[in-house]
């Protein structure tokens, strides 16, 4: 059950930012698939093992593949397909909600996937505030706002 | 002003790869333009800065799998 208050939904993503340094931020966002996180230690890392979590889950469906420089084959849907059993079996295994960054926690809620890009929720967990972003490029923006205020200790 | 850096052309010294980014619209709260890819000439479109993204990891992930192999 669930605490009131707290949404959940299938493709929730909890970003725990562990270590903040002049080179980036890391950590671990964690999802209901699995009990432990997927680790990052740039932000690229962070929204390009997110998106590849979206892919996987299929949920929510992108309007677009994102282009490569390379010349990739067809996608190997029977592959995707067998991948997203696999993944889907394991719901509940992870408890997104209950995460805890040391420097800061963002649970996020992608709602869609338009224009190449996400548009979504984003609530920083230790101020209560939620805020939508409607590109991955504000998505960053409002993340490394917040951990500068977080280790600056404004509000 | 703080992003202006002395005007460098050449690459790096020790650069794993080179890359140009054109930035030709700001629509949809992201970035659209091109990226080229300075040592295998390669250039492609892009609608956001997602795509953007993926495309240079996609790109430095292959260079450094090939550096690997060397």
């Amino acid at each position: 059950m669930n605490p009131k208050n707290q949404q959940s939904t299938r493709n929730q993503v909890c970003v725990c930012v562990d270590d903040v340094s002049a080179t980036g931020y890391t950590g671990a966002f964690y999802h209901a698939y699995a009990k432990d996180g997927v680790t990052f230690t740039t932000s690229v890392e962070l929204i390009s093992r997110m998106n590849n979590f979206y892919d996987v889950l299929g949920y929510p469906q992108s309007d677009v593949a994102l282009r490569s420089f390379f010349e990739e084959k067809q996608t190997d849907y029977a592959q995707l397909n067998t991948s997203r059993r696999e993944l889907l079996a394991k719901e509940g295994l992870g408890s997104p909600q209950a995460q805890h960054g040391k420097i800061a926690t963002f649970q996020v809620f992608v709602m869609y996937r338009t224009n190449a890009t996400w548009q979504g929720e984003l609530r920083w967990v230790e101020k209560d505030r939620t805020v939508y972003f409607r590109s991955a490029l504000e998505f960053l923006k409002l993340i490394d706002d917040a951990l500068e205020r977080a280790v600056n200790k404004n509000i | 002003m703080l992003y202006m850096g002395k005007d460098e052309k050449r690459p790096h010294k020790n650069s794993i790869a080179t890359f140009v980014i054109h930035v030709k619209h700001c629509q949809n709260s992201t970035w659209q333009g091109t990226v080229t890819w300075a040592e295998e000439n390669k250039q492609e479109n892009f609608r956001s800065v997602l795509e953007l993204l993926k495309l240079l990891d996609g790109a430095v992930e292959k260079t450094q799998g090939l550096n690997h192999l060397e």
